[in-house]
C-alpha cells in the first residue's frame, strides 16, 4: 500500500498525462493527428516563455511580464522583417527581449522592488508601450523566408520542435551542470547565504531575468511567424500560463528547486488537458474552473509529497 | 479711440456670430461632450475615436474620448461616467461593455440631467431608470445575421457550424451568437455543433480550432465573433488544407482580415465601420444640444464584405 501511494506521488503527473491522452485519443478519430497538434504545434509556443517564468521562480521571483516583453519585442522588429531585414530583426527582437529582462531584473535586485510588483507593473508599461507603437496597426504578410521559421519542418518534424528542444538542452545544460547554474539555485533557496559565500547573487538574478525576456521574444517571434502577424495584443495570458505550467510541474515558489524539466510536464499537462476538454465536447465556460483546480490540486500533491517523503521512503 | 473700440467689439461679435451660424448644429458650439468606449487598444475602437474627433471639429464641440484600462471593464466605465458627471458635461456619448452593469452610472447620468447617447451596444432599460436619448448602432445582431447568412450560401445550407466567441458574458459575443444561431436555425440542413471561447485572440483562434478540427472532421461552417479569431481559424483550416472545404466568416472589417479575403482565405466580414458609428453619435449629440428631436434608433449602414466586393472595402 505504501509503495503504491509513494509511486503514486511520485509519478503521478507521467500517469496523469497518459491518462489525459487516452481519454483523448479514444474520442477522436484522428488521434495521430491530434497528438502531432499539441506536441509539434501546441507545446512548444508555451513551452518556450513557461522556461522564462521557471527561471525567474527558481530564483526565488516570478516574471508576469512575458507577455508584453513578446508583444513589445516582435512588434518592433516586425518593422524590419516587413522590409526583409529578417536576421536584423530577429536581432533587434531578441536584444530588445534581453533589456527589458535587463530593467526587470535592475528594478528586482537594484531597487529592491518585488519581483511581482515590479514584473506586473513593468507588464502594464510595456504593453501600454507597444499599443502606442502600434496605434491599433499590425504589421502582416512576412515573407516566405521569415515564416519558414515557425511553419517549416525538417523529416517531417516540425521546425518549433526543434526550437524548443535544442532551448531545453541549453537550459538544462546551463543550469544543471555550470557553476553559474547551481549558483542561481542556491540564490533561490537562499539570497543571503549564497551572498556570504561570495556569488554576485545580483548580477545572477538579473541574468536569469534577461534569459527569460529573451525567452518570451523567442516564442512571440514564432508566434509572429507562425500566424504571420505582429499585433499589439500579442501574449496576454502569457504571464498565468507560464506561472500555471511552471507550478504544475512542479517548481516551487519559494524558490531553488524545480526547474525546466519539469515545466515540460507541466506545459503537456496543460496542453493535453485542454484540448481533451474540447474534444470531449466540455463548454468553454468549464475549462477555466478546471484549469484552476488542476494548479491547486497540484500544489497539494506537492505539499503531499514533501511532507509524507520519509514516511513512503521516496 | 473709444469708437475704435466700439468698431472693434462690433466686428468681433459679428465674427463670433458669422462662425457660429456657419456651424450646421448653433446649440451645440463649445459644448463639452465625453465619449466612452469599451477599449482604446482595438484598431476598431481607435477608428471610433477618430470618427468622433473629426464630427467634433465638423461641429465645433470640444470632446473627450476615454475608455478602460482593462478594456471592457464594466467598473471602470462606471468611474469614468462619475469622473464625467463632476467634470459638468454637457452631454455623454456612451458604449457599455456590459448593458446590465452599466444601468447604475446612467441613472447617476440621469439625476444629473446628463443627456446619455448610446453608441454601438444597447443600454439595458428594462428598469426604466436608464434613459437615454438615441440608440446609434450597427447592430450586431444584424452583423452576425449578414455573416451568417453569407457562410450558409456558400456552404449550400449544409453542414456541420460552430462558433468562435470572445471572452464569455460579454455583450457583443451574446449579440453575435445570438445572432448567428438565429440565422443557422433558418437552415435546417446547418447544425450548430459546438461554441467555444477564443477570448477575441489570433493565437488562441488558432488553438481552439485546431482541437475543433479534430473534434468535428466534417466541420463545413466557422462563424468568428471578430477577425482576429476567425484569422487564427483560417490558419489553422490552411494547415489542414481544408480552405474552401470549409466557410470561414469574422466580424469588423480589420485591413488584415480584408486582405485575407481578396487572397480568397477568409471568406467574409462584416465592415463595422467605427469611425462612421462614433461621427454619427457625435452628430446626434450635437443635433440634441441644439434643440432638435432624436429618433429612438439611429442605424449605422453594415457592409458585407466577400471576395467579389473586398476591392472597394480596401481602397475605404
Amino acid at each position: 500500500m505504501k509503495r503504491i501511494a509513494g509511486f503514486a506521488l511520485n509519478y503521478y503527473k507521467i500517469i496523469l498525462l497518459f491518462a489525459i491522452l487516452s481519454v483523448s485519443s479514444s474520442v477522436t478519430q484522428d488521434p495521430l493527428q491530434n497528438i502531432k497538434n499539441m506536441i509539434m504545434i501546441q507545446a512548444p509556443f508555451v513551452m518556450i516563455y513557461s522556461f522564462g517564468m521557471t527561471l525567474a521562480v527558481i530564483t526565488g521571483g516570478l516574471d508576469l511580464s512575458l507577455g508584453s516583453v513578446a508583444a513589445f519585442s516582435t512588434c518592433a522588429a516586425a518593422f524590419l522583417i516587413i522590409k526583409d531585414q529578417i536576421f536584423l530583426g530577429i536581432a533587434v527582437c531578441l536584444l530588445i527581449g534581453a533589456g527589458l529582462g535587463l530593467l526587470n531584473g535592475l528594478l528586482i535586485t537594484k531597487a529592491k522592488v518585488n519581483p511581482f510588483i515590479a514584473t506586473y507593473g513593468m507588464d502594464w508599461v510595456i504593453r501600454g508601450a507597444v499599443y502606442i507603437m502600434m496605434s491599433g496597426a499590425m504589421i502582416y504578410h512576412f515573407s516566405n523566408d521569415f515564416k519558414i521559421i515557425a511553419d517549416g519542418s525538417f523529416l517531417g518534424i516540425s521546425n518549433l520542435v526543434y526550437i524548443s528542444v535544442a532551448i531545453l538542452l541549453i537550459l538544462m545544460f546551463v543550469f544543471q551542470k555550470t557553476v553559474f547554474g547551481r549558483n542561481v539555485y542556491s540564490t533561490g533557496a537562499n539570497t543571503k547565504v549564497s551572498r556570504l559565500t561570495g556569488v554576485n547573487t545580483d548580477l545572477l538574478i538579473i541574468i536569469v531575468y534577461m534569459i527569460s525576456g529573451v525567452l518570451a521574444s523567442t516564442s512571440g517571434l514564432l508566434y509572429v511567424a507562425r500566424l504571420d502577424c505582429a499585433e499589439a495584443f500579442l501574449g496576454k495570458n502569457f504571464g498565468l500560463q507560464a506561472l500555471a505550467a511552471t507550478l504544475i510541474g512542479g517548481t516551487s515558489l519559494q524558490g531553488g528547486k524545480g526547474g525546466v524539466g519539469n515545466t515540460v510536464i507541466g506545459v503537456l499537462i496543460m496542453v493535453f488537458l485542454m484540448n481533451c476538454l474540447n474534444v470531449l465536447k466540455v463548454s468553454t465556460l468549464w475549462q477555466d474552473a478546471v484549469f484552476g483546480l488542476v494548479i491547486v490540486v497540484s500544489a497539494l500533491l506537492e505539499m503531499a509529497k514533501q511532507r509524507y517523503a520519509n514516511y513512503l521512503q521516496l | 479711440m473709444k469708437k475704435a473700440f466700439t468698431v472693434f467689439l462690433v466686428v468681433l461679435f459679428s465674427i463670433s456670430v458669422f462662425s457660429v451660424s456657419a456651424a450646421p448644429y448653433p446649440g451645440a458650439v463649445g459644448k463639452k461632450a465625453t465619449l466612452i468606449l469599451k477599449d482604446l487598444t482595438n484598431p476598431v475602437w481607435i477608428q471610433a475615436a477618430e470618427g468622433a474627433k473629426a464630427a467634433a471639429k465638423d461641429f465645433g464641440m470640444q470632446i473627450e474620448v476615454v475608455a478602460p484600462i482593462v478594456s471592457n471593464n464594466n467598473d471602470e466605465q462606471i468611474q469614468l461616467v462619475q469622473q464625467a458627471i463632476a467634470k459638468r458635461k454637457d452631454i455623454m456619448i456612451l458604449t457599455p461593455a456590459d448593458s446590465k452593469g452599466i444601468v447604475p452610472a446612467v441613472t447617476e447620468l440621469n439625476k444629473a440631467k446628463i443627456p446619455v447617447i448610446n453608441l454601438n451596444t444597447k443600454i439595458n432599460n428594462e428598469s426604466g431608470r436608464a434613459n437615454s436619448e438615441t440608440f446609434v448602432v450597427a447592430d450586431n445582431i444584424t452583423c452576425a445575421t449578414l455573416c451568417a447568412t453569407e457562410l450558409a450560401r456558400l456552404a449550400n445550407g449544409s453542414g456541420e457550424a460552430i462558433i468562435l466567441q470572445g471572452p464569455s458574458g460579454g455583450q457583443v459575443t451574446i449579440d453575435l451568437t445570438k445572432g448567428a444561431e438565429d440565422t443557422f436555425a433558418k437552415y435546417p440542413g446547418i447544425k450548430l455543433v459546438d461554441k467555444k471561447e477564443a477570448k477575441f485572440d489570433r493565437a488562441t483562434g488558432y488553438k481552439v480550432t485546431q482541437d475543433m478540427l479534430i473534434t468535428y472532421p466534417n466541420l463545413k461552417i466557422i462563424f468568428s465573433c471578430n477577425d482576429e479569431m476567425a484569422l487564427g481559424a483560417v490558419k489553422a483550416v490552411e494547415e489542414v488544407g481544408k480552405l474552401g472545404k470549409i466557410f470561414i466568416g469574422g466580424i469588423d472589417g480589420n485591413k488584415d482580415a480584408m486582405a485575407s479575403i481578396k487572397e480568397g482565405k477568409l471568406n467574409t466580414t462584416v465592415f463595422k465601420n467605427f469611425w462612421l458609428q462614433a461621427y454619427t453619435a457625435v452628430e446626434a449629440a450635437a443635433k440634441f444640444l441644439d434643440g432638435q428631436k432624436l429618433p429612438a434608433l439611429i442605424p449605422v449602414d453594415l457592409g458585407i464584405v466577400t471576395k467579389e466586393n473586398v476591392e472597394k472595402y480596401l481602397a475605404m
